[in-house]
């Protein structure tokens, strides 16, 4: 394997698993971020979506191409029905009670999965590549992949961000600001909470879909609730209510422990003192990077509380603020 | 100058009563606001009047009692449907959506007019880019009217205080209602700034057709402004008329400043 291979299969994953991650944060941001409903249960939505994917791919008569491109819109619709099941009932929760629900939601789902057969229990099913049987190079399927995992996140991007700067968006960010005031100028609760919750999940499902495609084998431990956990850090850190702050901390907390296991150099420092362990104890440097990623969570928090971007977005430079009829949230610190 | 009243009530609410718990808020409340009238209720703290807007407008379900917009009953309405049948309101204190701007607020107004659907917003279809342009129009306009047209694009929440109670009352006025309820909309203004707001509030009558019902203490403000008073104490209508007859009722006076002083 040459060098262009071996890079290429290592960033070539981790660009396609950040891509993943990005389309799963960019909609919890427009759950927990615009429409202030703290949603802890998004890797359900996710979880939904990459079996809906998988069971397409591995039950459709004949297998191969046209059950790879089923498997996109069936892990879709899977996900936001999923949606609609959790946000209907979920209508008159807010906050903590809410997160608790959605929590609940997602690790019913996950235990329902580790019992059931058809799924596969906690081995979870592996299923044929079918992108990666189809090129004779390994490099040909992560460009081909890549260029998928990018227009998916483009789309969720460019889809959600429409939606914010609408009509629609506006209701959706009033309900953040003041649900009963919203609902007092017209805004019809039921119909936006439900609609959140239904496209938040579809984009999580997408999110699914593309996972299951790529490892080509899902099991229940990839959606855990540290993995719920760790995308509200990132929305919450990146700064709910901006897409590019969700875009900057996504990435930044993504390839932090990458950069930092790769890049720490080789060498044994003092940890802590433990007489019955013979006095102070050495650890690798390596084996503290959670401990450095701690420090950076805690100091970013510290510095600008509101997450990275607060409530603004990035722009280019050369664009002019304000989209014609673009509705935009202000700055808040 | 004030136009002839037509004898037609807009807004009919019978008899409406609300418990909580053991607690009478409002019985027995009947009013019948007329087109193009002003009408103002007041009362000590705690007398009900704000829960008798958060039962006109779907908040709360009342009890007993029946309430007509335009001959339509508004009973079985959420507060959204309430709204879009012609009835906005204004809030005691200030409830603006605090991490929008001033021109955003004025548009989640115009919500119950929006026909861009979801599909044609996302992919930004000419409709939805004409109705933007217009709803963009619009909610200036109203700025304009309110002296806010500076301010559009500053966050909200960093207005002072006189300029937030003017947006409330603009980005009611966007759901282009008939009926405008306002909860003490002159609180915390000097007698200038009041006397302005009267002026305005009684433009905008006639601009946009509307009839009011105001929830004020502030007397001078009251006085000039509506025809009519309805006066509640621990939830009972105790007293009904002009503001000159208000003035010398004995038993609002009462209610007011307690038997002793009366």
């Amino acid at each position: 394997m040459g060098d262009f291979d071996r890079a290429i299969s290592f960033w070539g994953h981790h660009i396609i698993m950040v891509c993943v991650w990005l389309t799963l944060t960019l909609s919890l941001n427009l759950i927990n971020g615009f429409c202030g409903l703290f949603s802890l249960g998004h890797q359900g939505f996710w979880a939904v979506g990459a079996y809906a994917a998988a069971v397409t791919v591995v039950h459709f008569p004949g297998g191969g191409w046209p059950a790879l491109l089923l498997s996109f819109p069936v892990a879709i619709g899977a996900a936001a029905f999923f949606g609609f099941l959790v946000g209907l009932p979920c209508l008159r929760l807010k906050g903590d009670y809410l997160a608790i629900a959605t929590l609940g939601f997602s690790e019913i789902l996950r235990n329902l999965i580790q019992n059931s057969e058809t799924l596969g229990q906690s081995l979870g099913m592996s299923f044929p590549n079918i992108i990666r049987l189809s090129v004779s190079e390994r490099r040909s399927f992560y460009l081909i992949y890549i260029a998928l995992a990018l227009i998916v996140v483009f789309a969720t991007l460019l889809i959600l961000r429409n939606l914010i700067h609408s009509a629609h968006g506006r209701a959706i960010q009033a309900i953040r600001d003041d649900d009963r005031v919203a609902e007092l100028l017209g805004v019809n609760l039921t119909r936006y909470k439900v609609l959140v919750f239904v496209t938040g999940a579809a984009f999580a499902g997408l999110a699914g879909a593309l996972f299951a495609n790529y490892n080509a084998q899902v099991t229940p431990d990839d959606f855990s609730f540290n993995v719920g956990v760790l995308m509200v850090v990132m929305v919450v850190l990146g700064g709910m209510g901006s897409f590019t702050g969700t875009i900057v901390a996504t990435t930044l907390l993504y390839f932090v422990p990458i950069l930092l296991s790769l890049w720490l150099p080789q060498t044994l420092v003092p940890v802590f003192y433990d007489p019955t362990q013979g006095g102070v104890v050495y650890r690798e440097l390596k084996e503290l990077w959670q401990v450095l990623f701690s420090l950076l969570l805690i100091g970013v928090v510290l510095v600008r509380p509101r997450g990275i971007m607060g409530g603004r977005e990035l722009r280019w430079p050369w664009r002019k603020a304000v989209a014609p009829g673009g509705s935009h949230g202000c700055p808040r610190n | 100058m004030p136009p002839k009243l037509r004898s037609e009530p807009i807004l009919t609410a019978r008899d409406i009563g609300k418990s909580f718990g053991g607690l009478t808020a409002v019985a027995d409340f009947t009013v019948e606001l007329m087109e193009n009238e002003i009408a103002g209720l007041i009362g000590p703290n705690g007398a009900g009047k704000t829960t008798v807007f958060n039962l006109l407008t779907g908040v709360y379900k009342p009890d007993v009692g029946s309430i007509e917009l335009r001959g339509k009953n508004l009973l079985p309405l959420s507060p959204d449907r309430v709204t879009a049948s012609g009835m906005a309101r204004t809030f005691q204190n200030i409830r603006l959506f605090k991490e929008m701007t001033v021109l955003e607020n004025v548009k989640v107004g115009f919500q119950t007019h929006v026909k861009s659907g979801l599909f044609t917003s996302v992919i930004r279809g000419p409709k939805f880019r004409s109705e933007e342009k217009a709803i963009d129009a619009q909610a200036r306009e109203l700025l304009e009217l309110f002296g806010l047209g500076e301010d559009a694009e500053n966050p909200s929440r960093n207005l002072p205080y006189g300029k937030q109670r003017k947006l409330e009352i603009a980005r009611a006025l966007a759901t282009r209602p008939r009926v405008l309820l306002l909860d003490e909309p002159a609180a915390g203004m000097n007698e200038s700034e009041s006397a302005a707001l009267k002026d305005l509030l009684l433009q905008i009558r006639e601009q946009f057709k509307l009839s009011l019902l105001v929830i004020e203490h502030h007397m001078p403000f009251v006085m000039g402004l509506v025809s009519r008073l309805m006066v509640l104490d621990h939830g009972v209508t105790i007293a009904q008329g002009t503001p000159l007859e208000i003035r010398g009722n004995q038993a609002v006076i009462e209610a007011y400043l307690g038997k002793d002083h009366a």
